[in-house]
């Protein structure tokens, strides 16, 4: 009963308009799969879809790469240090996508501070293209979605009991064999989590790929939005249905090799 | 689309608005009574209209020039909103059209009369007899020209040795380095066209291919900017050696001493225009603010707000010298063309997805 509200506004406001696009999309411009053979014969929104699960496969395992140490160093704070090492992963969010695309921008310009300082140090000749290339638009996204990696990892890590690594280490294991064995598998869901949330927001970035990226980095989203601008509605449609589509048999695999307790919850053990 | 950076230009405006604020009034008070709609809801049977806009520096000069003296004069409450094509779309189809007029992108004007989203304009409200020709359409009206132009960063080049047409723009081994273009196919494929030497009154309908061709070898050289600020951002900061930008967007920095100058050779011309979406309430008032907005005198003051061309003809008598250099069809500018918004409306989607492919690849 308590849920009712909640059950209802999502229906009404999300399945419904979920529901009502999938719909159109086969609808437009006229019934059947035409809009779907546009976006499939098209090389550019092909290769659109495939850009964009190769920046959010990136994007994740690089989250994932820094956020791991990160969210283990938490474990090791308490009190005030603690408090304030979450609240300084949690800055971005505090940042709007614009601002910070716009930020991003200014920093790394031909004439900006950062190659302003290269060139003064001397290390470089003339200014570097830090811009508008796949390399920036990763690392934008990284420092954005990061947040989304440390939370869940540091949630598991949390519960993993310290005493078992002491329990190894009195069996004999060396510190690096105690963690990969004892921890690391203990602390895995946590990334999986994490791994899935940093994924599926990734394949919809919008404005870092149109402000910070190149004509190669169009990413479904960028070309969605083109399409709505030009009235051309069912091709929209059917695109962010392949992105539904492909968020949705992620989540269903996921769910499949982890289970949704470890997915949801980021708590139960691996087996 | 194409504004000034929304600071710059409320300065440069402070000292004149009152004047014209106080000018529209008086003119107000001396017609009443003469054919036009007058008094709090007057002829028009309704208390305000809902009017769609680009925003920034463009919407603050229409309100100057347009939306406050309509009150002032017809007791007509003006209410400002943003335009959206996608949103156009949506109100028209769900039948909840929110907007009375709207002042879109000319291009995305003559799509969406293509596209059956907009009501035929009522000429018999609307005066078009001072209008030029090509700006009058059934269902939208184009009100104010700016030019897509080359530009330059000062520090690298005088305005002796910069380069002065597409040709030069697009020549590589006489202005070495990047250069920045809008990242749409319209506009881009056309300076392209003109770079390869195509005569402007043989462009359309357009040669993509050919284009495209045309651009292939600098492709590594192009930088592609999706929004005017960006556009007159990267000329001031010399993220790019050479530029485009609308000249709207450059004017004001290159006033105030920004390392930014342009040429209106060549130039293409874009517009806005003025249209009533599909099923719009109030359609007689929305004619009768078009109407209005049309008029010489209103235009005038438009361009002396921001600087885009005025399409009624007699509106360049009420402009001083100064402000007539300023605007893209002033005579003595020689611009290339105007873009061929209805060609584009047919050919949109096949050309676009020919560019995205090129793009992408």
């Amino acid at each position: 009963m308590l849920l009712a509200p909640l059950l209802l506004l999502l229906l009404l406001f999300f399945v419904l308009p979920l529901a009502i696009e999938v719909w159109s999309s086969l609808a437009q411009p006229r019934p059947g799969l035409s809009a779907y053979h546009t976006v499939f014969q098209q090389a550019a929104f092909l290769r659109s879809i495939a850009t964009t699960l190769q920046i959010a496969a990136t994007v994740t395992v690089a989250s994932a790469v820094i956020g791991y140490p990160v969210a283990y160093a938490f474990t090791r704070l308490r009190g005030r240090l603690l408090t304030l090492m979450l609240a300084l992963a949690l800055v971005p969010f505090w940042v709007s996508a614009v601002v910070r695309s716009f930020s991003w921008m200014l920093l790394l310009e031909r004439s900006g501070p950062v190659n302003g300082a290269l060139l003064a140090l001397g290390l470089i000749g003339r200014p570097l293209p830090f811009l508008y290339n796949r390399t920036v638009v990763e690392v934008v996204m990284v420092s954005v979605l990061l947040p989304y990696m440390i939370l869940p990892v540091y949630s598991v890590m949390r519960g993993i009991d310290l005493d078992l690594m002491k329990a190894a280490a009195s069996l004999g294991a060396s510190p690096l064999q105690a963690f990969g064995r004892v921890f690391l598998p203990l602390s895995l869901p946590g990334v999986a989590a994490g791994g899935l949330l940093v994924f599926i927001l990734a394949l919809g970035y919008f404005v870092t790929p149109s402000l910070l990226g190149g004509p190669r980095e169009q990413m479904v989203a960028v070309l969605i939005y083109q399409q709505t601008q030009l009235f051309n509605w069912p091709v929209a449609f059917a695109l962010a249905t392949v992105l539904l589509v492909v968020v949705v048999a992620l989540y269903g695999l996921a769910v499949r090799l982890l289970g949704l307790g470890r997915i949801m919850f980021a708590q139960e053990p691996l087996p | 689309m194409r504004r000034l950076d929304r600071r710059t230009f409320l300065k440069g405006l402070g000292a004149t608005i009152p004047v014209f604020v106080g000018g529209q009034l008086l003119e107000a008070c001396g017609s009443a009574g003469s054919s036009a709609p007058s008094g709090p809801g007057g002829k028009l049977g309704v208390s305000q209209l809902v009017v769609a806009g680009g925003g920034g520096a463009l919407t603050d000069a229409y309100r100057r020039a347009y939306y406050q003296p309509f009150t002032a004069k017809t007791g007509v409450k003006i209410l400002e909103t943003a335009v959206d094509p996608a949103k156009l779309k949506s109100m028209v189809s769900s039948g909840a059209v929110e907007w009375d007029v709207a002042q879109i992108d000319a291009a995305a004007a003559a799509s969406a009369a293509y596209d059956g989203l907009l009501e035929r304009l009522d000429y018999r409200i609307i005066n078009k007899d001072d209008l030029l020709p090509q700006m009058v359409h059934d269902a939208y009206l184009i009100n104010d020209l700016a030019a897509y132009v080359i530009a330059w960063n000062t520090r690298k080049y005088q305005a002796e040795n910069a380069p002065q047409t597409w040709a030069d723009f697009f020549n590589v081994h006489r202005f070495p380095g990047t250069r920045g273009l809008l990242n749409t196919p319209g506009q881009t494929l056309e300076v392209a066209l003109l770079g390869a030497g195509v005569d402007p009154k043989h462009l359309y309908p357009l040669d993509v291919e050919r284009a495209l061709k045309f651009l292939d070898p600098i492709k590594s050289q192009l930088r592609f900017w999706s929004s005017g600020a960006q556009s007159a951002q990267w000329l001031i900061d010399d993220e790019v050696d050479l530029g485009t930008s609308w000249n709207g967007r450059l004017q004001g920095p290159k006033a105030q001493g920004s390392p930014v100058d342009f040429t209106f050779n060549q130039s293409l011309l874009v517009a806005d225009a003025w249209i009533v979406p599909k099923g719009a309430k109030h359609k007689d008032a929305s004619m009768q603010f078009i109407a209005f907005c049309m008029q010489a005198r209103n235009q005038a003051r438009e361009a002396e707000l921001i600087p885009y061309g005025p399409t009624n003809t007699r509106a360049f008598s009420y402009l001083d010298a100064q402000v007539k250099a300023s605007l893209p069809n002033a005579p003595g500018h020689r611009y290339a063309l105007i873009q061929d918004f209805d060609w584009w409306a047919r050919n949109q989607d096949r050309v676009t997805q020919t560019w995205n492919d090129w793009l992408s690849s």
